[in-house]
Protein backbone atom coordinates (compact mmCIF):
# COMPACT_ATOMS: atom_id res chain seq x y z
CA UNK A 1 0.00 0.00 0.00
CA UNK A 2 1.38 3.20 -0.82
CA UNK A 3 2.19 6.21 1.88
CA UNK A 4 -0.62 7.54 3.46
CA UNK A 5 0.27 11.20 2.74
CA UNK A 6 -1.57 13.71 5.57
CA UNK A 7 -4.98 14.79 4.40
CA UNK A 8 -7.64 16.73 2.01
CA UNK A 9 -9.51 19.38 2.78
CA UNK A 10 -11.29 21.11 0.59
CA UNK A 11 -13.31 24.06 1.67
CA UNK A 12 -15.62 26.19 -1.44
CA UNK A 13 -14.97 24.09 -4.48
CA UNK A 14 -12.48 22.37 -6.03
CA UNK A 15 -10.92 18.97 -7.36
CA UNK A 16 -8.67 16.57 -6.35
CA UNK A 17 -6.98 13.23 -7.94
CA UNK A 18 -7.76 10.90 -5.42
CA UNK A 19 -5.27 8.67 -3.93
CA UNK A 20 -4.10 7.77 -0.32
CA UNK A 21 -5.09 10.04 2.67
CA UNK A 22 -6.18 10.39 6.12
CA UNK A 23 -8.91 11.99 6.24
CA UNK A 24 -10.57 13.59 3.46
CA UNK A 25 -13.25 16.33 4.44
CA UNK A 26 -15.22 17.99 1.75
CA UNK A 27 -17.15 21.43 2.48
CA UNK A 28 -18.61 23.16 -0.37
CA UNK A 29 -18.38 21.00 -3.48
CA UNK A 30 -15.51 18.86 -4.46
CA UNK A 31 -14.75 16.28 -7.49
CA UNK A 32 -12.50 13.55 -7.16
CA UNK A 33 -10.82 12.35 -10.08
CA UNK A 34 -9.74 8.31 -9.16
CA UNK A 35 -9.82 6.05 -6.20
CA UNK A 36 -9.60 7.26 -2.52
CA UNK A 37 -8.02 5.41 0.02
CA UNK A 38 -8.82 6.93 3.86
CA UNK A 39 -9.19 6.48 7.14
CA UNK A 40 -12.14 8.70 7.30
CA UNK A 41 -14.30 10.70 4.45
CA UNK A 42 -17.08 13.57 5.52
CA UNK A 43 -18.72 15.29 3.26
CA UNK A 44 -20.99 18.37 4.09
CA UNK A 45 -21.94 19.26 0.66
CA UNK A 46 -21.74 17.98 -2.62
CA UNK A 47 -18.53 15.50 -3.89
CA UNK A 48 -18.39 13.40 -7.63
CA UNK A 49 -16.05 10.74 -6.72
CA UNK A 50 -14.58 9.22 -10.02
CA UNK A 51 -13.27 6.25 -8.98
CA UNK A 52 -13.48 3.25 -6.23
CA UNK A 53 -13.76 4.33 -2.55
CA UNK A 54 -12.06 2.56 0.46
CA UNK A 55 -12.33 3.69 3.94
CA UNK A 56 -13.15 3.43 7.72
CA UNK A 57 -16.01 5.54 8.06
CA UNK A 58 -18.00 8.08 5.44
CA UNK A 59 -20.07 10.66 6.59
CA UNK A 60 -22.20 12.57 4.17
CA UNK A 61 -24.43 15.64 5.14
CA UNK A 62 -25.31 16.21 1.46
CA UNK A 63 -24.71 14.51 -1.73
CA UNK A 64 -22.28 12.06 -2.72
CA UNK A 65 -21.92 9.99 -6.08
CA UNK A 66 -19.41 7.08 -7.01
CA UNK A 67 -18.47 6.06 -9.75
CA UNK A 68 -17.28 2.76 -8.67
CA UNK A 69 -17.57 0.27 -5.42
CA UNK A 70 -18.20 1.58 -1.81
CA UNK A 71 -16.33 -0.21 0.98
CA UNK A 72 -15.99 1.05 4.13
CA UNK A 73 -16.96 -0.07 7.95
CA UNK A 74 -19.03 2.36 8.73
CA UNK A 75 -21.56 4.77 6.73
CA UNK A 76 -24.12 7.46 6.91
CA UNK A 77 -25.84 8.67 4.65
CA UNK A 78 -27.76 11.78 5.34
CA UNK A 79 -28.96 12.85 1.90
CA UNK A 80 -28.60 11.07 -1.07
CA UNK A 81 -25.62 8.60 -2.34
CA UNK A 82 -25.47 7.09 -5.85
CA UNK A 83 -23.23 4.38 -6.56
CA UNK A 84 -22.25 2.93 -9.80
CA UNK A 85 -20.90 -0.08 -8.02
CA UNK A 86 -21.68 -1.97 -5.23
CA UNK A 87 -21.71 -1.12 -1.86
CA UNK A 88 -19.83 -3.05 1.15
CA UNK A 89 -20.00 -2.01 4.78
CA UNK A 90 -20.10 -3.20 7.96
CA UNK A 91 -22.54 -1.28 9.54
CA UNK A 92 -24.62 1.73 7.15
CA UNK A 93 -26.96 4.46 8.23
CA UNK A 94 -29.23 6.17 5.77
CA UNK A 95 -31.41 8.89 6.13
CA UNK A 96 -32.30 9.79 2.88
CA UNK A 97 -31.80 7.63 -0.43
CA UNK A 98 -29.42 5.44 -1.60
CA UNK A 99 -28.90 3.94 -5.45
CA UNK A 100 -26.91 1.36 -6.09
CA UNK A 101 -26.15 -0.30 -9.62
CA UNK A 102 -24.71 -3.36 -8.21
CA UNK A 103 -24.90 -5.76 -4.98
CA UNK A 104 -25.16 -4.28 -1.48
CA UNK A 105 -23.60 -6.26 1.61
CA UNK A 106 -23.88 -4.93 4.76
CA UNK A 107 -23.98 -6.68 8.78
CA UNK A 108 -26.76 -4.04 9.76
CA UNK A 109 -28.41 -1.90 7.31
CA UNK A 110 -30.84 0.59 8.48
CA UNK A 111 -32.64 3.04 5.78
CA UNK A 112 -35.03 5.75 6.68
CA UNK A 113 -36.09 7.35 3.51
CA UNK A 114 -35.78 5.35 0.13
CA UNK A 115 -33.51 3.04 -1.83
CA UNK A 116 -33.13 1.31 -5.26
CA UNK A 117 -30.74 -1.17 -5.68
CA UNK A 118 -30.42 -3.35 -8.60
CA UNK A 119 -28.34 -6.28 -7.49
CA UNK A 120 -29.19 -8.21 -4.57
CA UNK A 121 -29.27 -6.43 -1.03
CA UNK A 122 -27.67 -9.22 1.62
CA UNK A 123 -27.55 -7.67 5.35
CA UNK A 124 -27.74 -9.27 9.09
CA UNK A 125 -30.09 -7.26 10.18
CA UNK A 126 -31.89 -5.06 7.93
CA UNK A 127 -34.17 -2.37 9.07
CA UNK A 128 -36.01 -0.48 6.48
CA UNK A 129 -38.45 2.40 7.45
CA UNK A 130 -39.92 3.49 3.89
CA UNK A 131 -41.16 6.77 2.85
CA UNK A 132 -41.21 6.58 -0.83
CA UNK A 133 -41.26 3.54 -3.41
CA UNK A 134 -38.02 1.38 -3.00
CA UNK A 135 -36.76 -1.53 -5.10
CA UNK A 136 -34.25 -4.25 -4.89
CA UNK A 137 -34.07 -7.27 -6.80
CA UNK A 138 -33.11 -9.94 -4.41
CA UNK A 139 -33.26 -9.47 -0.88
CA UNK A 140 -31.76 -12.01 2.05
CA UNK A 141 -30.45 -11.89 5.24
CA UNK A 142 -31.09 -12.68 9.01
CA UNK A 143 -33.33 -10.29 10.26
CA UNK A 144 -35.71 -8.19 7.46
CA UNK A 145 -38.02 -5.68 8.99
CA UNK A 146 -39.58 -3.52 6.58
CA UNK A 147 -42.04 -0.73 7.55
CA UNK A 148 -43.90 1.87 5.70
CA UNK A 149 -43.64 5.13 7.17
CA UNK A 150 -45.15 7.23 4.12
CA UNK A 151 -45.89 10.39 5.53
CA UNK A 152 -49.07 11.15 4.08
CA UNK A 153 -50.56 8.02 4.76
CA UNK A 154 -53.09 9.73 7.48
CA UNK A 155 -56.42 8.57 5.90
CA UNK A 156 -54.50 6.24 3.89
CA UNK A 157 -55.12 8.75 1.26
CA UNK A 158 -51.86 7.78 -0.82
CA UNK A 159 -52.79 3.91 -1.00
CA UNK A 160 -56.05 5.18 -2.64
CA UNK A 161 -54.49 7.72 -5.13
CA UNK A 162 -51.29 5.27 -5.72
CA UNK A 163 -53.06 2.20 -5.94
CA UNK A 164 -54.70 3.27 -9.10
CA UNK A 165 -52.21 4.39 -11.27
CA UNK A 166 -50.65 0.89 -9.49
CA UNK A 167 -47.94 2.00 -7.68
CA UNK A 168 -49.30 1.75 -4.02
CA UNK A 169 -46.17 -0.17 -3.27
CA UNK A 170 -43.50 1.00 -1.16
CA UNK A 171 -41.15 -2.08 -1.50
CA UNK A 172 -40.49 -4.02 -4.70
CA UNK A 173 -38.88 -7.04 -5.16
CA UNK A 174 -38.49 -10.27 -6.66
CA UNK A 175 -37.30 -12.12 -3.87
CA UNK A 176 -36.98 -11.76 -0.02
CA UNK A 177 -35.27 -14.72 2.19
CA UNK A 178 -34.43 -14.15 5.40
CA UNK A 179 -34.94 -16.07 8.83
CA UNK A 180 -37.22 -13.50 10.64
CA UNK A 181 -39.34 -11.55 8.36
CA UNK A 182 -41.88 -8.44 9.28
CA UNK A 183 -42.75 -6.84 6.03
CA UNK A 184 -45.64 -3.85 5.03
CA UNK A 185 -46.94 -2.22 2.08
CA UNK A 186 -44.53 -4.82 0.21
CA UNK A 187 -45.23 -6.55 -3.14
CA UNK A 188 -42.88 -9.49 -4.07
CA UNK A 189 -42.82 -12.88 -5.76
CA UNK A 190 -41.90 -15.32 -3.33
CA UNK A 191 -41.08 -14.34 0.31
CA UNK A 192 -38.80 -17.43 2.22
CA UNK A 193 -38.03 -17.64 5.32
CA UNK A 194 -38.73 -19.05 9.16
CA UNK A 195 -40.65 -16.99 10.94
CA UNK A 196 -42.91 -14.61 8.22
CA UNK A 197 -45.16 -12.01 9.29
CA UNK A 198 -46.75 -9.97 6.68
CA UNK A 199 -48.25 -6.16 7.60
CA UNK A 200 -50.91 -4.01 5.41
CA UNK A 201 -50.84 -3.78 2.48
CA UNK A 202 -48.43 -6.59 1.06
CA UNK A 203 -48.59 -8.65 -2.16
CA UNK A 204 -47.13 -11.71 -1.90
CA UNK A 205 -46.89 -14.04 -4.58
CA UNK A 206 -45.63 -17.31 -2.87
CA UNK A 207 -45.06 -17.29 0.38
CA UNK A 208 -43.17 -20.61 2.13
CA UNK A 209 -41.87 -20.80 6.09
CA UNK A 210 -40.60 -23.21 8.25
CA UNK A 211 -41.88 -21.21 11.55
CA UNK A 212 -44.65 -19.55 12.01
CA UNK A 213 -46.48 -16.96 9.75
CA UNK A 214 -48.83 -14.40 10.39
CA UNK A 215 -51.15 -12.07 8.10
CA UNK A 216 -52.57 -8.87 8.05
CA UNK A 217 -56.17 -9.26 6.90
CA UNK A 218 -55.36 -6.33 4.79
CA UNK A 219 -52.43 -8.63 3.26
CA UNK A 220 -53.04 -10.14 -0.36
CA UNK A 221 -51.34 -13.31 -1.00
CA UNK A 222 -51.10 -17.09 -2.63
CA UNK A 223 -51.43 -20.23 -0.59
CA UNK A 224 -48.74 -19.70 2.16
CA UNK A 225 -46.95 -22.71 2.03
CA UNK A 226 -45.10 -24.71 5.28
CA UNK A 227 -42.33 -26.54 4.93
CA UNK B 1 -18.01 -31.33 -16.77
CA UNK B 2 -21.60 -31.77 -16.59
CA UNK B 3 -22.21 -30.93 -12.75
CA UNK B 4 -25.38 -31.99 -10.83
CA UNK B 5 -27.10 -29.15 -9.57
CA UNK B 6 -29.20 -28.95 -6.10
CA UNK B 7 -31.68 -25.90 -5.39
CA UNK B 8 -31.62 -23.25 -2.55
CA UNK B 9 -34.70 -24.65 -0.86
CA UNK B 10 -32.97 -28.26 -0.60
CA UNK B 11 -29.61 -27.75 0.24
CA UNK B 12 -31.06 -25.62 3.68
CA UNK B 13 -33.21 -28.87 4.16
CA UNK B 14 -30.40 -31.31 3.68
CA UNK B 15 -28.32 -29.49 5.55
CA UNK B 16 -29.83 -27.86 8.47
CA UNK B 17 -29.35 -24.13 7.90
CA UNK B 18 -31.01 -21.34 7.64
CA UNK B 19 -31.39 -18.35 5.02
CA UNK B 20 -29.85 -15.95 6.95
CA UNK B 21 -26.89 -18.37 7.60
CA UNK B 22 -26.54 -18.56 3.47
CA UNK B 23 -26.88 -15.07 2.93
CA UNK B 24 -24.14 -14.16 6.04
CA UNK B 25 -21.56 -16.52 4.24
CA UNK B 26 -21.97 -15.54 1.17
CA UNK B 27 -21.42 -11.93 2.42
CA UNK B 28 -18.11 -13.09 3.95
CA UNK B 29 -17.14 -14.78 1.08
CA UNK B 30 -17.16 -18.78 1.87
CA UNK B 31 -18.97 -19.01 -0.66
CA UNK B 32 -18.05 -18.01 -3.80
CA UNK B 33 -20.59 -15.94 -6.08
CA UNK B 34 -19.96 -17.98 -8.96
CA UNK B 35 -22.06 -21.04 -7.40
CA UNK B 36 -24.90 -19.16 -7.14
CA UNK B 37 -26.07 -20.05 -10.45
CA UNK B 38 -29.80 -18.39 -11.59
CA UNK B 39 -32.42 -20.37 -13.35
CA UNK B 40 -35.74 -19.15 -14.55
CA UNK B 41 -38.39 -21.40 -12.92
CA UNK B 42 -42.17 -21.36 -12.44
CA UNK B 43 -42.17 -19.02 -9.50
CA UNK B 44 -39.21 -16.98 -11.03
CA UNK B 45 -35.55 -16.89 -10.87
CA UNK B 46 -34.73 -19.59 -8.44
CA UNK B 47 -30.97 -20.31 -7.13
CA UNK B 48 -29.16 -23.50 -7.40
CA UNK B 49 -25.57 -24.70 -6.37
CA UNK B 50 -23.18 -27.14 -7.81
CA UNK B 51 -24.29 -29.66 -5.70
CA UNK B 52 -21.04 -31.41 -4.46
CA UNK B 53 -19.04 -28.27 -3.82
CA UNK B 54 -21.75 -26.49 -2.33
CA UNK B 55 -22.28 -30.02 0.27
CA UNK B 56 -18.56 -30.62 0.89
CA UNK B 57 -18.29 -26.58 1.24
CA UNK B 58 -20.82 -26.14 3.70
CA UNK B 59 -19.63 -29.79 5.83
CA UNK B 60 -16.54 -27.32 6.35
CA UNK B 61 -17.92 -24.39 7.38
CA UNK B 62 -19.88 -26.24 9.82
CA UNK B 63 -16.76 -28.05 11.04
CA UNK B 64 -14.74 -25.40 11.76
CA UNK B 65 -16.60 -22.19 12.30
CA UNK B 66 -16.47 -23.54 16.09
CA UNK B 67 -12.72 -23.23 16.10
CA UNK B 68 -12.27 -19.96 14.00
CA UNK B 69 -13.46 -17.24 13.16
CA UNK B 70 -15.60 -16.21 9.56
CA UNK B 71 -12.92 -13.98 8.29
CA UNK B 72 -10.18 -16.58 9.33
CA UNK B 73 -12.47 -19.28 7.34
CA UNK B 74 -12.96 -16.83 3.95
CA UNK B 75 -9.37 -16.15 3.97
CA UNK B 76 -8.32 -20.43 4.05
CA UNK B 77 -11.66 -21.20 1.38
CA UNK B 78 -10.29 -18.70 -1.09
CA UNK B 79 -8.74 -19.34 -3.60
CA UNK B 80 -6.02 -16.75 -3.18
CA UNK B 81 -2.27 -17.78 -2.24
CA UNK B 82 -0.94 -17.40 1.03
CA UNK B 83 2.06 -15.35 2.03
CA UNK B 84 3.83 -18.13 4.06
CA UNK B 85 7.14 -19.82 3.55
CA UNK B 86 7.50 -22.67 5.27
CA UNK B 87 10.69 -24.94 6.03
CA UNK B 88 11.83 -28.12 4.06
CA UNK B 89 12.12 -29.87 6.95
CA UNK B 90 8.81 -29.26 8.22
CA UNK B 91 7.23 -29.75 4.69
CA UNK B 92 7.44 -33.55 5.47
CA UNK B 93 7.65 -33.49 9.39
CA UNK B 94 3.73 -32.05 9.26
CA UNK B 95 3.02 -34.69 6.61
CA UNK B 96 2.08 -31.59 3.63
CA UNK B 97 3.83 -33.56 1.12
CA UNK B 98 5.82 -36.97 0.69
CA UNK B 99 9.32 -37.29 0.57
CA UNK B 100 9.18 -38.57 -2.70
CA UNK B 101 8.07 -35.96 -3.76
CA UNK B 102 10.02 -33.43 -1.92
CA UNK B 103 13.00 -35.35 -3.31
CA UNK B 104 11.55 -34.99 -6.71
CA UNK B 105 11.52 -31.45 -6.41
CA UNK B 106 14.88 -30.49 -5.16
CA UNK B 107 16.27 -32.95 -7.35
CA UNK B 108 14.70 -30.67 -10.42
CA UNK B 109 14.93 -27.47 -9.12
CA UNK B 110 18.13 -27.60 -6.72
CA UNK B 111 18.71 -27.46 -3.01
CA UNK B 112 16.27 -25.05 -1.34
CA UNK B 113 15.18 -24.75 2.47
CA UNK B 114 12.30 -22.85 2.46
CA UNK B 115 9.30 -23.44 0.35
CA UNK B 116 6.75 -19.97 -0.72
CA UNK B 117 3.01 -20.95 -0.74
CA UNK B 118 2.92 -21.17 -4.71
CA UNK B 119 6.20 -23.75 -4.89
CA UNK B 120 4.09 -25.82 -1.58
CA UNK B 121 1.09 -25.85 -4.04
CA UNK B 122 3.48 -27.23 -7.24
CA UNK B 123 4.32 -29.61 -4.95
CA UNK B 124 1.52 -30.79 -3.61
CA UNK B 125 -0.29 -31.29 -6.87
CA UNK B 126 2.97 -33.66 -8.08
CA UNK B 127 2.36 -35.32 -4.99
CA UNK B 128 -1.09 -35.84 -5.26
CA UNK B 129 -0.11 -37.16 -9.30
CA UNK B 130 2.69 -39.19 -8.11
CA UNK B 131 0.40 -40.97 -5.35
CA UNK B 132 -2.27 -41.90 -7.58
CA UNK B 133 0.75 -43.34 -9.96
CA UNK B 134 -1.00 -41.63 -12.79
CA UNK B 135 2.38 -39.97 -14.13
CA UNK B 136 5.62 -40.97 -14.23
CA UNK B 137 8.98 -38.79 -13.04
CA UNK B 138 9.34 -37.81 -16.30
CA UNK B 139 5.67 -36.32 -16.88
CA UNK B 140 6.11 -34.85 -13.44
CA UNK B 141 8.81 -32.51 -15.23
CA UNK B 142 6.43 -31.54 -17.63
CA UNK B 143 3.64 -30.41 -15.25
CA UNK B 144 5.86 -28.95 -12.75
CA UNK B 145 7.64 -26.48 -15.63
CA UNK B 146 3.59 -25.68 -16.90
CA UNK B 147 2.67 -25.10 -13.65
CA UNK B 148 6.13 -22.69 -12.84
CA UNK B 149 5.51 -21.02 -16.10
CA UNK B 150 1.48 -20.63 -16.62
CA UNK B 151 0.43 -20.74 -13.33
CA UNK B 152 1.13 -17.28 -12.23
CA UNK B 153 -0.70 -15.90 -14.61
CA UNK B 154 -4.27 -16.82 -12.88
CA UNK B 155 -3.09 -14.85 -9.76
CA UNK B 156 -5.23 -16.84 -7.00
CA UNK B 157 -7.96 -17.77 -9.73
CA UNK B 158 -9.27 -20.93 -9.67
CA UNK B 159 -8.53 -23.18 -12.88
CA UNK B 160 -8.16 -27.00 -13.73
CA UNK B 161 -5.00 -28.62 -14.43
CA UNK B 162 -5.62 -31.38 -16.81
CA UNK B 163 -3.36 -34.50 -17.89
CA UNK B 164 -3.98 -36.00 -21.12
CA UNK B 165 -2.82 -39.09 -22.47
CA UNK B 166 -3.45 -39.67 -26.35
CA UNK B 167 -1.82 -43.10 -27.85
CA UNK B 168 0.88 -43.53 -25.07
CA UNK B 169 2.12 -39.50 -25.53
CA UNK B 170 0.97 -37.17 -22.43
CA UNK B 171 0.63 -34.05 -22.44
CA UNK B 172 -0.93 -31.53 -19.63
CA UNK B 173 -2.59 -28.22 -19.85
CA UNK B 174 -4.01 -25.48 -17.49
CA UNK B 175 -7.84 -24.13 -17.83
CA UNK B 176 -8.87 -20.84 -16.17
CA UNK B 177 -11.87 -21.25 -14.38
CA UNK B 178 -14.09 -24.28 -14.84
CA UNK B 179 -15.58 -24.27 -18.29
CA UNK B 180 -16.44 -27.35 -20.68
CA UNK B 181 -13.53 -29.28 -22.82
CA UNK B 182 -14.10 -31.94 -25.12
CA UNK B 183 -11.39 -33.79 -26.85
CA UNK B 184 -11.80 -36.22 -29.59
CA UNK B 185 -12.22 -39.49 -28.87
CA UNK B 186 -8.64 -41.23 -28.49
CA UNK B 187 -7.57 -38.39 -26.22
CA UNK B 188 -7.92 -39.96 -22.87
CA UNK B 189 -8.00 -37.51 -19.74
CA UNK B 190 -5.38 -39.30 -17.43
CA UNK B 191 -6.22 -36.83 -14.21
CA UNK B 192 -8.40 -33.75 -13.38
CA UNK B 193 -6.89 -31.85 -10.35
CA UNK B 194 -9.49 -28.45 -9.54
CA UNK B 195 -7.13 -25.55 -8.26
CA UNK B 196 -9.01 -24.43 -5.86
CA UNK B 197 -9.90 -27.05 -4.08
CA UNK B 198 -5.95 -28.09 -3.84
CA UNK B 199 -5.50 -24.44 -2.82
CA UNK B 200 -7.97 -24.91 -0.22
CA UNK B 201 -6.93 -28.35 1.12
CA UNK B 202 -3.11 -27.28 1.37
CA UNK B 203 -4.03 -23.88 3.20
CA UNK B 204 -6.29 -26.30 5.72
CA UNK B 205 -2.88 -28.42 6.29
CA UNK B 206 -0.75 -25.90 6.88
CA UNK B 207 -2.65 -23.90 9.22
Amino acid sequence: MEKRIGDLKINGQSSSAGGNYNAVIINGEGKIAGDLDCIKLKINGRCDINGNVKAESVEVYGSNSIKGNLEAERAKIHGTADINGNLAVNKAEIHGSIDVEGYCNAEIFNIEGTFDIKELLNAGVLKLSLYGPSKAREIGGEKITVQSKGKYDLLSLKDKLMSSIGQGKELTADIIEGDEIYLENTQAKVVRGDNIELGPGCEIELVEYKGSFKQDEKAELGTPKKI
Amino acid sequence: MEQELISKKELLELTGISYGQLYRWKRKNLIPEEWFIKKATFTGQETYFPKERILDRIGKIKDMKGDVSLDDLADMLSPDLMKIVLERKKLVERNIVSKTALDFYIQERGEMEKFAFENMLYLYILDKMFESGKINFEEGKTILSLLEEQYPKFKGKGGELLFLRKLGISSCCLVSNVCDVYFEESMKIIEKMNLSDLIEELKIKIA
